[in-house]
């Protein structure tokens, strides 16, 4: 199971694997129908979220980059498409758009973290410092000038009213099953598209740079030319992420791009464990309940309790949630006399 | 191409780390198809020296001429493709990946396509790693991990292969094979090896080029150089080598 799940497998998945694809789509398909309103948008919201947590596990668990700035490009997805959206009066090409613009904006950034070659620990600073600086520049838009097109950007209010996704085949925009079917849906394409990635060269390639940067630059190989696609594949999740989000809620405000929603991204990843994709995906979910209920019990402090939480997994778990269950999972097995696959 | 132009040749080389020169003025050359050794006293600077040919370090002053042109500033992968390969001291390996992972990332380094099955199974019968091709590398013994980094030098098919310590922590019987090793890797390639192992360096050397406080000292044959008294005191006699 470790193996099967392991960001570093080069290994084509076995049918265990590709079962287990089936499976969650089967189940994405089916349950709506079985399922009332308020899951299927609690739901919704969980496989919007989790695409920011695998733009960064990919980032961090394949590459090696820890980024405090997924939020940036999740900010601007949003933000991209609400501005276009609203001006458009359309939604198909701002939505493509808000995937593209940002990551223009990341291989900008890219190139000068990278080819600057900024060590790593400045790289998650400056990340973390231009996310809060969009957070500033967007609250302090309250005034009536600031207006893109005829949006207002409206400051900390956010700008209410984004229109819902509108396919060319249907009239009306996507209904709350709809947006389910496409948050879910895309949510597991990414996961099997990057699980997918790791067999590829680029993959592999970036798998090995992770390992070791200053070997593969011995045998040839440009580590910035690959850490940078991987930087901007990265922002294009998160800004996917982005526009799914105001789609979802049809709004979007400047708490996008906070440092508690940076934060958090890095609390999926650490809970799951960066050392598979599944893990933050299912961290997302776990995280994102455990913060609801926390909020339903009046504890108060929902920041502070999640912040024991990722201290208790980093000095318990270090490897995160699910390598630790299938680690254990793989001890045990062996103990039995059963052999890993 | 003048056949006896030096295909490697460093000129007043130098490297200061604050106010140490690790690399003192170094004038180096190194003819195609040659076999050299270079041996000194830890902290002599030969590994500096051979991180500032593969661009790992840049030197404080000086050039470095590989055919003829100045590669002091190019990046290490530049400096890779064009045929210099290093094993270090302590293994640049990926540590967290299996032998044959590690392979494939060095042959795919230089071919595509199924040629790369091809090189990675060459190599493997050639160091006798298919025993170890599904393990991962960081649970190696520190002999068998450096044999790794040896077969993604090699599996690069270099012109110029630096070798700092590749006998370090090996057994005799090891010993012996990388020195066989080395000498047929010579038929294809230049090389430099860092060693201090003198028996080593007997069965491989012929030119040995003595560092010593960041300066060639001395510049000979095996015979002459072990001969050496000046040798000897700094460094030869102290490890009771006769």
């Amino acid at each position: 199971m470790a193996r099967e799940f392991a960001a570093d497998a080069a290994t084509p998945p076995s049918w265990l694997w590709w079962l287990f694809v089936a499976a969650l789509a089967l189940a994405l398909i089916a349950m709506p129908k079985f399922t009332d309103v308020s899951l299927q948008l609690d739901l919704s919201i969980i496989f919007v979220l989790a695409l920011l947590a695998l733009s960064m596990s990919f980032l961090w668990g394949y590459v090696g980059i820890l980024s405090f700035g997924q939020t940036i490009f999740f900010g601007l997805g949003g933000y991209s498409y609400a501005i276009l959206a609203l001006n458009a009066g359309t939604t198909l090409w701002p939505f493509v758009a808000a995937i593209c613009l940002p990551m223009i904006f990341g291989a900008v950034l890219g190139y000068f973290v990278i080819y600057g070659r900024i060590n790593d620990i400045y790289l998650s600073v400056i990340t973390l410092v231009i996310t809060l600086i969009f957070e500033k520049i967007i609250r302090s838009t309250s005034g009536p000038e600031y207006v893109i097109g005829k949006v207002r950007l409206n400051g900390q209010n956010g700008i209410p009213g984004v229109p819902g996704l509108q396919l060319p085949w249907d009239s009306s925009t996507l209904s709350i099953d709809g947006v389910f079917y496409l948050a879910g849906g895309t949510a597991l394409l990414v996961y099997v598209g990057l699980r997918l990635l790791l067999l590829t060269s680029f993959g592999r390639i970036i798998v090995g740079i992770r390992e070791n940067e200053t070997r593969m630059e011995l045998l040839g190989y440009d580590s910035r030319v690959y850490k940078l696609a991987a930087f901007v594949l990265a922002a294009g999740i998160a800004a996917l992420s982005g526009a799914l989000y105001a789609v979802w809620g049809n709004f979007v405000a400047p708490e996008m791009f906070n440092l508690n929603q940076a934060a958090q991204v890095v609390i999926w990843v650490i809970v799951g464990g960066r050392s598979t994709l599944i893990g933050p995906v299912v961290a997302t979910g776990l995280v994102q309940y455990f913060s609801n209920w926390l909020g339903t019990v009046s504890i108060g402090q929902v920041t502070l309790v999640l912040g024991l939480v990722l201290l208790l997994f980093v000095l318990v778990f270090p490897r995160g949630l699910l390598p630790t269950i299938a680690w254990t999972f793989d001890k045990a097995f062996s103990k039995i006399g059963g052999r890993r696959s | 191409m003048n056949v006896a132009a030096p295909i490697l040749e460093t000129r007043s080389l130098e490297k200061r780390f604050g106010g140490v020169a690790a690399v003192d003025g170094v004038n180096f050359a190194l003819s195609r198809g040659e076999l050299r050794c270079l041996i000194g006293p830890n902290g002599a600077g030969k590994s500096t020296f051979f991180k500032m040919l593969t661009g790992q370090i840049r030197p404080t002053r000086g050039r470095i001429l590989l055919e003829g042109q100045d590669i002091v500033g190019v990046e290490p992968y530049a400096i890779g493709r064009r045929g210099v390969g290093i094993k270090n001291q302590v293994p640049v390996v990926m540590n967290g990946l299996t032998v044959r992972e590690n392979l494939w990332l060095a042959a795919r380094a230089r071919r595509t396509g199924a040629a790369i099955g091809v090189a990675i199974d060459a190599i493997v019968e050639r160091l006798d790693l298919r025993p170890i091709l599904g393990r991962f590398v960081g649970e190696l013994a520190h002999g068998q991990r450096q044999w790794v980094e040896i077969a993604m030098v090699i599996v690069c098919e270099p012109n110029i292969v630096l070798l700092d310590e590749p006998a370090a922590g090996m057994s005799d019987e090891e010993t012996a094979r990388t020195a066989d090793l080395v000498l047929d890797l010579n038929k294809s390639a230049t090389i430099v090896v860092v060693e201090h192992d003198m028996q080593f360096i007997r069965q491989i050397a012929r030119t040995v080029t003595v560092f010593h406080r960041g300066r060639i000292l001395v510049e000979d044959s095996f015979q002459n150089v072990v001969a050496n008294p000046v040798v000897r005191d700094v460094y030869v006699g102290r490890q009771g080598v006769t």
